[in-house]
């Protein structure tokens, strides 16, 4: 059979990426050989796609997933909603390990080492005016700086760590297997969505949530998540550290 | 989530042609993949795919919101906002080269119905396969290739009516 441009035009894909049939094959290169406009289109359009597969993805803006944090974290809340998933802790370990509270602690725990080591590293014994400030300074040696460095650094991933999840926990975990969500045809509208694309959804008003039953679900959206966090490119901890 | 959230923002800025509207939009997305990830299950296909689908509902609704905003400043049409150098520098460099024709597919993608433009987007600029495609988009496989085809020669026409080489 003889192929016409409108034919070689409509599987000209098919031909690029190789998956016509044999005699569909020689039909197309027969007829593209006799047609200058036919072959034309063929080199343009390989040479358009061989262009866009070897096209780098933009970088991303450096402020957008800073931003998107913030916005995420003012609608969320932060440990409000968070660690429902973890619901075997004890109720105030959330509260324990906010990083507001946790660098608390961990500022407190570095202050009493150095304060102690200052104490004990007097010759007899303790006295009140060793625990004057720059008597303290000059004890706290360079080994509690940097425990205290470290201890700050394992506080910021733990932030880091601590802002995905409790974003991670937020979702509701009773919602049925369904499409995505403003998944309606394209003719259909839906009004709230479109005149409120950041607004609450409504969904999540009315729906109670029982604490625990829904553990399984809630765990299952987590993996889901923390499946695609291990394959990320790149450390988030990096940006996140740069927010206040 | 820094991979997802940078092809949310590819999508976005193919589609819209414009850096700040992308992220506004990939901000969307990444707000409303936080609501309703409850919804995700691993049957309804990959995650990757699951996110592109939330990206695409919110573009086509950004494209209807804005649509009125495009007919009264239909100038939008002719010379698309891009935010690129002027394209008649010939920089010996491979990168600059390579920014040079970023910019030119942008307007080229510009030009293109929106149809046509996602079509192509989603299966030569992200990658997706055709299965996935037609799960983001919910047409007909048939749909599906035909667009991506004559997407990819209306581009290819345009991109010569540009004077763009081809490769
Ligand atoms: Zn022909």
């Amino acid at each position: 059979m003889d192929w016409n441009c409108t034919l070689v035009e409509e599987r000209l894909s098919d031909f690029l990426e190789g998956t016509l049939l044999a005699d569909e094959q020689a039909a197309f290169s027969a007829h593209r050989a006799g047609c200058a406009h036919c072959s034309q289109m063929v080199a343009q359009v390989d040479g358009l796609l061989g262009q866009m597969h070897a096209l780098e993805p933009l970088p991303m803006p450096l402020q957008l997933a800073a931003r998107i944090l913030t916005a995420t974290r003012a609608e969320f809340g932060g440990a409000k909603q968070g660690w429902r998933g973890w619901a075997w802790w004890p109720r105030w370990a959330p509260a324990v390990w906010q990083p507001r509270v946790a660098m608390g602690i961990a500022t407190a725990l570095a202050t009493l080492v150095i304060v102690l080591h200052a104490v004990s590293a007097a010759p007899g014994g303790s006295k009140v005016a060793q625990l004057n400030p720059l008597n303290v300074l000059r004890a706290g040696n360079r080994q509690v700086h940097l425990a205290y460095a470290h201890t700050a650094k394992f506080v910021n991933d733990l932030r880091v760590v601590y802002e995905i999840e409790a974003l991670m926990a937020q979702p509701q975990a009773a919602a049925p297997p369904v499409a995505p969500p403003n998944a309606e045809p394209e003719q259909r509208q839906t009004p709230e969505q479109e005149s409120h694309p950041v607004g609450p959804n409504p969904r999540e008003k009315t729906q109670t949530m029982p604490r625990r039953n829904n553990f399984p679900a809630i765990r299952n959206a987590e993996l889901a998540m923390v499946e695609n966090m291990d394959s990320t490119d790149e450390q988030p901890s990096a940006t996140l550290r740069s927010l206040p | 989530m820094r991979r997802h959230t940078r092809r949310v923002y590819n999508l976005c800025y193919r589609f819209t042609g414009n850096s700040t509207v992308a992220e506004d939009l990939t901000q969307e997305v990444l707000l409303r993949v936080y609501r309703t990830i409850g919804s995700y299950q691993s049957q309804y296909g990959a995650f990757a795919t699951w996110l592109t689908s939330v990206t695409r509902n919110l573009l086509v609704d950004h494209h209807r919101r804005t649509r009125h905003d495009r007919m009264t400043d239909s100038i939008d049409d002719v010379l698309p906002v891009v935010e690129d150098k002027p394209s008649q520098v010939r920089a010996p460099d491979r990168q600059a080269e390579a920014a040079e024709l970023s910019a030119q597919l942008q307007r080229g993608l510009a030009r293109l119905s929106p149809e046509l433009r996602e079509a192509v987007i989603l299966r030569d600029l992200q990658g997706l396969d055709y299965r996935e495609i037609q799960t983001v988009l919910r047409v007909p496989e048939g749909t599906v290739k035909s667009r991506i085809n004559r997407g990819r020669i209306e581009l290819a026409g345009i991109l010569k009516q540009m004077g763009v080489r081809p490769a």
